[in-house]
């Protein structure tokens, strides 16, 4: 630690300390922590433009770093420089100036962290909207093993009205379940028949579960579309012509 | 599928997930109680999550670039259980399962198991801690073996974890790490764990 150096009260006499400093932790792994700490007041705090450069320039590295190193990368369609640009953009509209400075990085790393997981959900997203009508294509994930799936999809989608609207529609715990990991999940019917072969015989039980339920859902539209986002209300509201020159 | 289905489809998938900010949070324990135990049922069944807490985790401990291959949906098998433990407040009744002669003895529950841990001074290094822990419960559970201590990103420390649950990592420098029992499918997490202390 060098404690007795004058603190400066500027962001660019700021910046360049906190800059050697984290170049003194990552020889070290000990360090002054004051100029970064106060940078980062000064950038979360006062606002001040010149102290977010600064804060952008001294950790540029470490969150490029934090993003690279992290495993979802791979699924991910954007570029580390747009990410990281991302993750500060994410840091400045959600920390707050939490003293120590370790709690305050690592924020910082969480934001870096979270926007690589971002990332890769909209290209799964992607890439589960384009299987909708291919089910070959459909990414699904097999559920994980829990003792009961039915009380655990309740309480962890009772929270969402659109999930609770849809919900409210099911007749059963099966059809619940069978909604939760065929919509939810992206599960395919042969999965959730492996999954659950206690429940279901074949996977054509669960296919027409799943049919029944989203006919019925369909039946209901009326109800569900006010739910629905505004993008998706206006995809969901479109009535195709059919050959006979009738709506669908 | 008609426009509705496939709006609806779209609408639903994932739709109920954890903002990635709060799940980062919660894997390094940083989250209140509660917010971490709607995630803590989340993760019970959304395989989505589970994956990403497991790619977060591969990161952290790694803490080297990926290596640039393709993610595949991983299979049940292929997948790791990740459990957070939560400090539970001291206990009479709990502690003295332990001869605990050291600055503090702390009890986590951590998927259903306790985790005992005591802190004590290195006899070697005084500066220095020794963390002796022992696990229990959690019957017909998978194993774990290995006990890590991770700072940073990095193994600080690493020890093999009895059958009887307990295991012993010496020499342990005063500094917050997260500690990992691994086991074949399963990660056990005490991600706050502060050494700085007495």
């Amino acid at each position: 630690m060098t404690g007795h150096t004058p603190l400066p009260t500027d962001p660019d006499s700021l910046g360049p300390q906190c800059c050697e400093q984290n170049d003194v932790f990552r020889r070290t792994g000990a360090s002054d922590e004051r100029f970064c700490l106060e940078l980062f007041r000064l950038a979360l705090q006062e606002e001040r433009p010149a102290a977010w450069t600064w804060v952008h320039r001294c950790h540029e590295n470490q969150v490029a770093r934090a993003i690279r190193t992290h495993r979802s990368l791979n699924g991910c369609a954007e570029e580390v420089e747009d990410l990281v640009q991302l993750a500060f953009t994410k840091f400045a509209r959600f920390a707050r100036f939490q003293p120590p400075l370790p709690a305050i990085v690592s924020y910082l790393r969480s934001c870096a962290d979270s926007v690589v997981i971002d990332c890769a959900r909209r290209r799964q997203a992607t890439d589960y909207a384009l299987s909708l009508d291919d089910p070959e294509l459909n990414p699904g994930l097999l559920p994980a093993a829990e003792d009961d799936p039915a009380a655990a999809i309740q309480e962890t989608l009772e929270r969402d009205a659109l999930w609770a609207a849809v919900l409210g529609f099911a007749q059963d715990d099966l059809e619940r379940l069978v909604a939760f990991y065929a919509l939810h999940q992206g599960a395919r019917p042969a999965e959730i028949q492996a999954r659950f072969p206690d429940l279901f015989t074949a996977p054509a039980q669960v296919s027409q579960i799943r049919d029944n339920f989203v006919r019925r859902l369909k039946r209901n539209r009326e109800i569900l579309e006010p739910l629905l986002d505004d993008g998706i209300k206006e995809a969901a509201a479109y009535k195709p012509v059919d050959d006979n020159g009738g709506m669908e | 599928m008609t426009p509705f289905e496939d709006a609806l489809g779209a609408a639903l998938f994932r739709r109920s997930c954890p903002d990635s900010l709060d799940l980062v949070r919660y894997y390094d324990g940083a989250l209140a109680a509660e917010m971490a135990a709607p995630i803590d049922r989340h993760l019970e069944i959304c395989a989505h999550c589970q994956d990403e807490l497991h790619r977060l985790n591969a990161a952290r401990r790694a803490g080297a670039p990926a290596r640039p291959e393709p993610a595949p949906a991983p299979g049940l098998g292929e997948r790791v259980r990740i459990w957070i433990g939560r400090l539970l407040p001291p206990a009479g009744a709990l502690q003295p399962a332990m001869a605990l002669r050291g600055q503090g003895a702390r009890t986590y529950d951590v998927g259903g198991r306790r985790l005992l841990l005591d802190i004590q001074p290195d006899r070697s290094q005084p500066r220095q801690r020794t963390i002796v822990g022992r696990l229990t419960g959690g019957k017909g559970d998978p194993a774990v073996r290995t006990a890590f201590l991770m700072r940073a990103g990095e193994t600080a420390g690493a020890g093999p974890i009895q059958a009887g649950g307990q295991f012993i990592l010496r020499g342990v420098a005063p500094a917050a790490y997260r500690l990992i029992l691994a086991g074949e499918g399963i990660e056990l997490h005490i991600p706050d764990l502060d050494l700085t202390g007495g």
